[in-house]
């Protein structure tokens, strides 16, 4: 195997899973995350000699991973469409049971608009600064500064509420 | 609100951790970023390979100009079809039957001095684009290709010099530089040696073989007679009258230029060639002292 065919599948194995966990954060779905991922690091594939010279392909990588997750959501076969018939939901049997599986910090973060959602996972997942962040969601530092003050309101009002049904301490 | 930014980043990583998927194949990408760069090679490749191929299929769509595939015209003038600019579709008026009557021929000439002089092919211009009732006093034949001529107005103070080709030859062998119209000049007192240079190779797409001499040009009053000869004993009459010659001749060789001649006068014999022809020319146009250096 070429050396750069065997860098690239350290980078790959090393870095996969926490590009998809990220993705997954901003977008939602698992599943959908997969491609992301997959398809960015495809095209990582196809640009690796560049990347890798320039030293930091996790960085490009993450920032093709998060801007890919944004995007996918606003493709058009992604979009709701409206439909004559409602769609069969099913019955629970036990709505509290419902209720009590379902994440709240998984909806608040699911409620949030997509740059804020990718801020707050930048930011403190990601562990990024607020310059970093700024650089991959390709704005200003005042921008990631306001999006994440917003989000970060949404999800301590979600907080607020699994701790009074005591789901967090 | 420091412990509550932990908590989120806690939460984020609860909800992270609970990856369902099996790990990404990194062979499987590695494959698939194979094939990708695979397929990226080909297109630009065959990007390559195409644009080449769409300009050899351009040129080789492009009517031919006046020369066979490789066959350069060595040391031809500089007023030979493959220089001409001329190269779009001719309109039909142009053309004309080879062995057309006069009136025809005169008319055909008429519409491609007018095309020349809109189209400000030639330096200097047509005198005039109109040859009715002119006539004719020379012309010579090249079947199936075209028809070379020199007429003259009623007064005789013009002279029209035309080259035509038949209706079926591709475009691109309307030459302008061999067609004029200009006013009458005294004969030259001498021949030169330098006649029959204009003229192209047959092109594929042509009715003839070898190099197509289409000239039009003076002589000396005396001359009467020319004899234009080829390579592997090959040779045509060329018709003179009053100082003019015309020749459309396809020699079925090589191309000679100039052309090897032999110019008889009224008694049959020989008219040579001054070989200070090119140097008297030089000294009437810049008596000496005034040639510029």
């Amino acid at each position: 195997m070429p050396d750069r065919d065997r860098d690239y599948v350290e980078f790959v194995e090393a870095a996969s899973g926490s590009l998809r966990r990220t993705a997954y954060l901003v977008c939602g779905d698992w599943h959908r995350a997969d491609d992301v991922v997959q398809d960015a690091l495809y095209k990582l594939y196809l640009s690796w000699a560049k990347v890798d010279r320039l030293g930091n392909p996790l960085a490009y990588a993450r920032r093709v991973v998060v801007n890919a997750a944004l995007d996918i959501g606003r493709r058009p076969w992604r979009r709701e469409v409206p439909t004559e018939q409602l769609p069969d939901l099913g019955r629970h049997g036990d709505p509290a049971g419902a209720h009590a599986d379902r994440d709240e910090m998984l909806a608040a973060l699911a409620r949030l608009g997509p740059r804020q959602r990718a801020c707050v996972v930048l930011r403190y997942y990601e562990d990024l600064s607020i310059e970093q962040t700024a650089e991959i969601l390709d704005c200003s530092p005042g921008t990631v500064k306001s999006q994440t003050a917003r989000a970060l309101d949404s999800l301590r009002h979600a907080m607020n509420q699994m701790r009074s049904i005591g789901r967090l301490p | 609100m420091y412990d509550d930014d932990q908590e989120i980043g806690a939460e984020l990583r609860r909800l992270a951790s609970a990856d369902p998927l099996n790990p990404i194949s990194s062979s499987a990408l590695l494959a698939r970023g194979r094939r990708g760069r695979l397929r990226r090679k080909l297109i630009s490749s065959g990007g390559v390979v195409a644009a080449v191929s769409a300009v050899a299929l351009t040129a080789t769509l492009l009517p031919h100009p006046g020369q066979g595939p490789g066959q350069a015209v060595a040391g031809s003038s500089g007023s030979t079809i493959a220089e001409s600019p001329a190269r779009r579709v001719a309109p039909p008026s142009q053309r004309v039957a080879p062995t057309a009557g006069t009136a025809a021929v005169l008319k055909a000439c008429s519409v491609k001095l007018a095309a020349i002089k809109k189209d400000r092919q030639s330096s200097p211009l047509p005198v005039t684009t109109d040859l009715t009732g002119w006539r004719m006093l020379v012309r010579s034949i090249q079947p199936k290709v075209g028809t070379a001529f020199v007429a003259t107005s009623p007064d005789a103070k013009l002279v029209a010099r035309c080259v035509l080709y038949a209706p079926g030859v591709p475009a691109g062998h309307d030459k302008a530089s061999n067609t004029w119209a200009h006013a009458a000049r005294p004969s030259p007192r001498t021949l030169t040696e330098y006649l029959f240079g204009a003229g192209s190779q047959c092109a594929p797409d042509l009715a003839c073989t070898g190099y197509l001499n289409a000239d039009t040009g003076e002589v000396p009053r005396n001359v009467v007679r020319i004899r234009l000869e080829a390579a592997g004993g090959r040779s045509v009459d060329v018709p003179v009258r009053d100082g003019w010659f015309a020749v459309m001749w396809a020699n079925g060789g090589k191309a000679e230029i100039p052309g090897r001649f032999t110019a008889y006068d009224a008694s049959g014999k020989v008219v040579k060639p001054d070989p200070d022809f090119v140097k008297k020319m030089v000294e009437n146009l810049h008596p000496a002292g005034t040639t510029p250096r």
